[in-house]
């Protein structure tokens, strides 16, 4: 049973999925940071402004107020001054109040009140007093009453002090809130005998206390040290905000406080003092400072929010670009790893093996400009004669390739039993014409050159002619200009020859050399080549081919490659063959004349030492080589000779036959099957099987209208098998 | 080289002596030809001084075995040499024919 995944495995396997959705969420969160860290620096910077600016505002006002109250006070107390001084005259008590409220718009009215029975005469309780009535007229009285128990009077005559009275609502005259402010009197004994006041109308402080509001909605009171209102609404927000702010009267202080809405409100506060134990009291709402930065946020949460989407689309996307990327990057990995095996199998095609023979030296170099290529050399030996090719096939690439490869099949295929060029080349066009709808072509070059001879027959289709040294001068090859290989299906090739002479060299080429171009796009040019092996002539294929590529990679320089470039160079140096044996016998084309050559025969393996068996085989090798001669070279009933030269260096036995019958090529007849059944077996092939099978190699060329047959056997070694 | 043909037990026995060049080839085959139609019976080709072969030879030995194996019958080789045997080898005869 399959384990059950763990949650955080789920989670992690989801996540992987989904980097794209992590890295939004991971996006908002730092948003999110980045604004919240922004908007507490900036509640906290807009606090201590904001605290600032309160304070510079109370103070204001506190000055306002205070200047107020100072001026009440001073004049107060020179008013007691001056009743001290009059304390003679009851009578000019009147005056001194009708002047005091003259003098001082902020009076409402002043009054003298005496200790009782201060003055016999006047009675009990004397007081007098001027009080505002209308705009311009002052009234006197003698108020006369029980003044004893008013705390106007009681508080500085018992205490001997200045004293702001709680407000009250003046139900005589003012019909305002007013408070008293009374100062004791005392005479030359400095006994109290009086105590002057004045009632000031509360009415200047609500103009004040509205002015120069930071926030229009922050609430201001001034209220006396017992809670009393002295100005502003009364309201519960005062009432819960004066519990904290009573027990701390006689300093400036703040406090955060939350009503029951769960607002905060920042709660100011400044004693007023002088003689009052009034407090100034600010309140602010936490909404009101913040509103804007409220707004700012919200502001600045939509913009995140836009940016988000805008980046979550982005990430979208990309990761689908990325999911494609991905996927044409595995199918670039795959294609790039088959191309490397395309590659090598390309590369395996050439023959990479040196080939080594007496009379040649051969070597072809192959660089593709990309994996694969769509030029192609090929050599091999048969019967004594170098088939070889070079080509190139229109375009570059996978298309290219497959059309070489298909090409150096055909090559092999019909040149197996084909010594014409001529013919190679036509069934090479016959069969890649075929099916050919993507109008692929193919310049190529085929050559097969006679090792025994130097003959060398070729054909050339639309391929740049190849350059032939001999004793260090170069010509170019004389070259039909056919049309490439897969153009028409109806194409006629001509064979053309020349002749290799000892030590000569050839050299094969693709245009991907002549066409190489260094970083000015200049190409290398046939005159370089011409150039750099007229100075390399003495050099064997290898060493020439090396020095080519050196020299057009030092031309190219760092330019890239632009084409496949693909050489091949032949050097032909027959070995000279010394024979210190020569035998001919001349027959006539008739079966009868079959034992003349094996005494001819004997007699030879005598002279040569050969030992029986590898008599026996070189006998029989020749004699099927020439019955086969006197079968099919003239026709029937016709006479004709054959000769017969044998020839040894006494390491090799070389057998030319010749005849003058019709051209007649036994080196181009298929192998016999010689795994066939009794009943499928055939009668002929049996005499050129045993040929190739009992020689090292055969031969064949048409001379003068003759048909030469060379046989060569290796006779330095005493035994076969 | 001499060929000769006898009925021994109820084979034939074809006695190959000498060279078989081409040449020896044709009148071997003009002796060798009744053995085409071997009427399923067996054949004995005795090689054992039998110096040599030439394919012309080893075609009329073809042509025996085709005849034997249409009725039924076998050809075994007597006494061949490794020269010839090697001739045997190169032609692919050798699976073809039995030895003795």
């Amino acid at each position: 049973m399959a384990k059950k995944k763990s949650i955080w495995e789920r989670l992690r396997s989801f996540l992987k999925a989904n980097i794209s959705l992590v890295n939004i969420i991971a996006a908002a969160l730092l948003a999110e940071l980045v604004s919240g860290v922004m908007y507490y620096s900036a509640q906290d910077i807009i606090h201590k402004t904001v605290e600032r600016l309160i304070d510079r505002e109370m103070n204001a006002l506190y000055l306002c107020i205070r200047n107020k109250l100072a001026k009440v006070e001073v004049t107060m107390d020179n008013m007691a001054w001056v009743v001290t001084d009059g304390l003679e005259e009851p009578e000019w008590m009147f005056d001194i109040t009708q002047r005091m409220v003259k003098y001082n718009p902020s009076f409402w009215g002043s009054g003298i009140a005496f200790v009782p029975n201060y003055y016999s005469k006047e009675g009990q309780f004397y007081e007098p007093y001027a009080v505002r009535r209308g705009q311009d007229s002052i009234v006197s009285m003698q108020l006369g009453r029980d003044l004893t128990q008013e705390e106007y009077f009681r508080i500085p005559a018992t205490q001997d002090k200045a004293h702001w009275s709680e407000p009250y609502l003046d139900n005589e005259g003012a019909q305002k809130i007013i408070t008293t402010y009374s100062v004791p009197v005392h005479d030359e004994k400095n006994r109290t005998v009086a105590v002057v006041y004045a009632d000031i109308s509360l009415d200047w402080l609500d103009e004040i206390m509205e002015e120069s509001k930071l926030y229009k909605s922050s609430q201001r009171f001034l209220a006396t040290g017992k809670g009393h209102l002295l100005a502003g609404k009364d309201s519960v927000v005062f009432q819960n905000i004066f519990k904290h702010v009573e027990n701390d009267l006689d300093k400036n202080g703040h406090f955060v406080f939350e009503d029951k809405h769960g607002d905060e409100h920042h709660v100011y506060y400044h004693p007023v003092g002088g003689n009052t134990d009034w407090v100034l009291i600010c309140v602010l709402n936490d909404k009101d400072v913040f509103s804007k930065l409220t707004r700012i946020r919200a502001n600045l949460l939509i913009l995140v929010a836009a940016g988000l989407i805008l980046i979550g689309f982005i990430v979208w996307r990309t990761s689908r670009n990325i999911k494609r990327l991905h996927k044409v990057n595995a199918e670039k990995e795959r294609i790039g790893g088959e191309l490397r095996v395309a590659s090598e199998i390309q590369q395996n095609m050439l023959p990479h093996d040196l080939l080594q023979h007496d009379d040649m030296d051969i070597f072809g170099s192959l660089v593709p400009v990309r994996e694969v290529g769509g030029d192609l050399y090929d050599y091999y030996i048969r019967d004594e004669k170098l088939f070889f090719c070079i080509g190139d096939v229109s375009g570059k690439g996978a298309p290219s390739a497959m059309v070489m490869s298909v090409i150096h099949s055909l090559f092999r295929a019909f040149s197996a039993h084909e010594n014409n060029p001529a013919r190679i080349m036509q069934a090479i066009n016959e069969a890649s014409c075929r099916g050919n709808d993507s109008n692929m072509f193919v310049t190529l070059f085929i050559g097969i050159l006679d090792l025994p001879t130097g003959r060398l027959r070729y054909c050339v289709a639309g391929h740049d002619a190849p350059i032939l040294m001999s004793n260090g001068k170069w010509t170019m090859l004389d070259v039909i200009p056919h049309l490439p290989v897969g153009v028409f299906d109806d194409m006629t090739y001509g064979a053309q020859e020349t002749q290799m002479t000892p030590d000569s060299t050839i050299f094969l080429y693709t245009d991907g050399l002549t066409e190489a171009m260094n970083f000015k796009h200049k190409q290398f040019g046939i005159q370089r080549v011409e150039e750099v092996l007229a100075a390399n002539s003495q050099l064997p294929p290898q060493q020439l081919l090396e020095a080519i590529t050196k020299k057009v990679h030092e031309y190219v320089g760092d330019a890239e490659q632009s084409d496949d470039l693909t050489m091949l160079a032949i050097h032909y140096s027959p070995k000279h063959f010394e024979s210190t044996l020569s035998e001919t016998l001349l027959i006539k084309n008739d079966i009868h004349d079959v034992p003349k050559f094996g005494t001819f025969m004997k007699s030879v393996m005598e002279k040569l030492n050969i030992e029986k068996s590898l008599a026996r085989q070189l006998r029989l090798a020749v004699e099927e080589a020439v019955v086969n001669v006197i079968d099919y070279a003239y026709p029937a009933g016709q006479e004709g000779d054959i000769e017969i030269q044998m020839m040894s260096d006494g390491k090799t036995l070389k057998t030319i036959i010749i005849d003058a019958g019709v051209a007649f090529d036994p080196t181009a007849k298929e192998k016999a099957d010689t795994s066939l059944s009794v009943e499928d077996r055939q009668i002929g092939g049996l005499g050129i099987l045993l040929v190739r099978e009992l020689m090292d190699a055969i031969n064949y060329e048409r001379e003068n209208g003759k048909n030469i047959l060379t046989l060569i056997k290796n006779i330095s070694y005493n035994h076969e098998h | 080289m001499n060929t000769k043909i006898e009925e021994i037990d109820g084979k034939f026995i074809a006695t190959l002596e000498g060279e078989m060049d081409t040449a020896a080839a044709v009148e071997a085959e003009e002796v060798l030809k009744p053995l085409y139609q071997s009427n399923g019976k067996d054949v004995i080709i005795d090689c054992t001084n039998l110096e040599y072969i030439a394919s012309s030879g080893l075609r009329i030995l073809l042509g025996i075995l085709k005849g034997a194996k249409a009725n039924g019958s076998k050809v075994i080789m007597r006494g061949v040499n490794d020269d010839i045997k090697n001739v045997f080898k190169l032609t692919g005869f050798i699976s073809i024919f039995d030895f003795e």
